[in-house]
């Protein structure tokens, strides 16, 4: 009997080893390496990680993935935060709602990609067709998005509303935010009657009803959101990759780490150079979501656990 | 949430307050679904209204129904057409400026610079619709009637024209829609290089609102949809099969067996989760170039058939919800193991296997950096691989073509959802709550 459940296990541990485990440590391996595809690796110590430091571009790739994560990310987890609350209402139509919302998350990347392309066309796109002719009334220009290297904000000297490239692939990223908010959602509707009715006794306002029983509730589910959001948009590829035609413009505005490691990889034959690109970004999730816990652990309420 | 009871005797408020909710439901929901409703809107519009400021929000395109209508030759000979009174789009229209009967076609040896493509008519026509000269166009108003040349060029040389004569005063000249000029121009139909026009009456003509749904064929057929659709179809399907059974596999031996190790081997499960899919690419990639992988599908599915990490926590959260009691009897009856889970087990966890699948198969779709890793060629391109490749060669021009192909690609997932909906939910709130 016990040799046999492992046998249930072996296929996936072998895939695991093969797929997962080899290549994982394989590349530490020449992250350490000189490494291109048609001479075998050359140990190089700790060059790479040397010129990585050094690198103005992985730099500013490093740079763009943090504040495209932090623009992604809080943003999203509020925003499906408060559409769950909004669905958690239980007027009659919800299921029609939730499923809107969480229909933009289905749209497959490429389509999406596209789709926002078209949407944030500085010419002709919608969002510019509707915001022009109410910006120049009163004597402003309207933004560029994706051909704007800048951020966001008010240039007052030039009248001009500046809304750049990377927080236009945020903006697309929220759009997804539909699959968060079912999460959220569905553990809404597992907060106990009791503690309403409760709360109700005690005279608990709206805010303080959200504040003090909902909050605590689905806490363990914002630290899941979070830990997952965090592993998810530090590896986001295809967004940026297609808006951009592959090149991460305007000037490297929307160049993120993964797209970094593909070029260096793939285009420039830099193998060992990416592996350790990688590598530095697997550690700064592991640490990031090592953080997430230990801030969560301590504002996470775990229910009878 | 419990509303607190009110002692308000007025209806008024109550049936306010009770429809605040849903027009701010509606407005969010309105918001969330705009850019789905502008993909499909885009994809049915003609390609030049496409870039009109401000949008036009409905497809309108200019029909004509082809009653007392004619088609016009090159040699001047004008044929009356069977039309039916039913409204066709059409595409390029121009009026006639015809105040009466008469239309003249004679041909002069001087105008063989407007010829264009070997066979050219040259008329003066109004534009209604005008995108660029190369109809060509020349005019002789004469007294109470318009002068037309026609003239056909072949191996330069201009021959003469007959006479054509039409008796529709303020005629239209139309031709049938043709989403995409260019392939209409490489395959010989639809008439960019027309053989003859078509002329019909003016009340046949108007601008309606109405779909081209024309652009969607012409769009499938140009990114070659139908092949990349079963390219992924053969992906998504081998890697669901595989890994949900694998998966389950495992699942069942982590939530039941007892074996040495079984901790740590869950717990890296649980870890290589954290693993961006970068940290893994590279010698991935050698990996299967070394099996001689690349350029073949087996990249894309084989891995599957090991099971994958999530599937296998979701399915074990799943098993050890199930009544041991069942497990327990089978036991006793002297079922092996592997009959416990085909027979048991599995039946009972259809909701989370269906789940698991779904969300694979969702996975797969969608999947783009795995096939431009590992696909080279387009007669084996994935769906969003073909997809990026259209757009990014049609350069972003003919986006009514470039959103039809998009909005054909989401709507099988779409779909799913809507026919599956509750197991989608129970699933995507199963994630987060097991988590």
């Amino acid at each position: 009997m016990k040799a046999r459940a492992w046998v249930f296990v072996a296929p996936w541990a072998a895939g695991l080893a093969v797929f997962t485990l080899f290549p994982f440590v394989s590349s530490l391996y020449y992250s350490f390496t000189d490494y291109s595809v048609l001479r075998p690796p050359t140990p190089a110590g700790l060059a790479n990680y040397g010129e990585l430091a050094a690198d103005p571009i992985f730099r500013r790739a490093l740079g763009n993935t943090f504040l495209y994560a932090a623009m992604a990310l809080v943003p999203g987890i509020l925003m499906a935060l408060g559409l769950a609350k909004l669905l958690n209402a239980r007027v009659r139509g919800t299921s029609f709602y939730r499923a809107a919302i969480y229909i933009p998350h289905l749209v497959p990347t490429v389509a999406s990609a596209i789709l926002w392309m078209w949407m944030l066309n500085a010419d002709s796109g919608l969002i510019n067709s509707i915001l022009r002719p109410l910006l120049e009334t009163v004597g402003w220009k309207p933004p560029t998005f994706l051909g704007d290297e800048r951020l966001a904000g008010l240039d007052f000297g030039r009248r001009e509303v500046i809304f750049g490239a990377l927080p236009s692939l945020a903006l697309m990223s929220l759009w997804g935010c539909g699959q968060m908010a079912i999460i959220y959602l569905a553990k809404f509707q597992e907060v106990p009657q009791e503690l309403y009715e409760a709360a109700e006794l005690d005279g608990a306002g709206p805010l303080s009803v959200f504040l003090h029983v909902e909050l605590p509730q689905i806490s363990p589910v914002i630290l899941f959101n979070v830990v997952m959001g965090i592993i998810g948009t530090f590896q986001i590829f295809a967004e940026p990759f297609i808006l951009t035609n592959g090149d991460g413009g305007p000037n490297y505005a929307t160049y993120l780490v993964p797209m970094f490691i593909y070029q260096n990889a793939f285009e420039y034959q830099r193998m060992g150079y990416a592996c350790a690109a990688a590598w530095l970004l697997f550690g700064l999730i592991a640490l990031l979501t090592l953080a997430a816990f230990r801030i969560g652990q301590k504002r996470v309420y775990y229910a009878g656990e | 949430m419990a509303e607190p009871v009110r002692t308000d005797p007025s209806r008024r408020p109550n049936a306010l307050r009770s429809l605040l909710p849903h027009v701010f439901m509606i407005l969010v929901t309105g918001a969330f679904l705009m850019p789905l409703v502008w993909m499909v809107l885009t994809a049915l519009k003609p390609v030049e209204q496409t870039t009109k400021t401000p949008p036009e929000w409905l497809p309108r395109v200019w029909t004509a129904s082809f009653v007392k209508s004619y088609h016009v030759y090159p040699n001047g000979e004008a044929r009356r057409i069977k039309g039916s009174e039913e409204r066709q789009p059409v595409d390029r229209i121009r009026r006639l400026a015809v105040p009466e009967a008469l239309v003249y076609a004679v041909l002069e040896p001087g105008d063989a610079e407007n010829l264009w493509h070997g066979r050219r008519m040259l008329v003066k026509v109004e534009d209604v619709a005008s995108e660029g000269g190369d109809w060509g166009a020349d005019v002789k108003p004469g007294p109470g009637r318009i002068r037309w040349r026609v003239g056909i060029e072949r191996e330069k040389k201009v021959f003469p024209c007959r006479i054509a004569e039409l008796h529709e005063p303020g005629a239209w000249l139309v031709r049938e829609y043709v989403p995409d000029l260019r392939q209409a121009k490489a395959t010989g139909s639809g008439g960019v290089d027309p053989y003859f026009w078509t002329v019909v009456p003016e009340k046949n003509v108007e601008l309606s609102v109405q779909p081209l749904w024309q652009n969607v064929p012409a769009a499938l057929a140009k990114m070659n949809f139908w092949s990349m659709l079963l390219n992924t179809l053969w992906v998504c399907l081998l890697g669901m099969i595989g890994t949900t059974f694998v998966s389950a596999l495992a699942a069942y031996g982590f939530a039941f067996g007892r074996f040495p190790g079984k901790g740590l081997l869950f717990g890296l499960t649980l870890a290589t989760m954290m693993v961006p899919f970068p940290a893994t690419m590279v010698p991935l990639f050698q990996l299967y170039r070394d099996l001689g992988w690349i350029g073949t599908f087996k990249p894309l599915w084989v891995h599957c058939w090991f099971g994958a990490a999530f599937n296998i926590f979701l399915l074990r959260q799943f098993f050890l919800g199930l009544p041991r009691d069942l497990l327990d009897a089978a036991r006793i009856d002297g079922c092996s193991e592997l009959e416990i889970f085909w027979h048991v087990v599995v039946p009972l966890s259809r909701p989370a296997l269906v789940m698991v699948a779904l969300f694979h198969f969702l996975f797969a779709w969608k999947d783009f950096m795995g096939p431009l890793l590992y696909l080279n060629d387009k007669s084996q391109f994935t769906l969003s691989l073909g997809l990026h490749a259209f757009q990014s060669q049609q350069g972003g021009t003919p986006w009514h073509l470039v959103m039809a192909a998009s909005a054909v690609f989401s709507l099988p997932l779409i779909a799913l959802f809507l026919a599956a909906m509750k197991t989608f939910i129970r699933g995507i709130a199963m994630t987060g709550i097991k988590g």
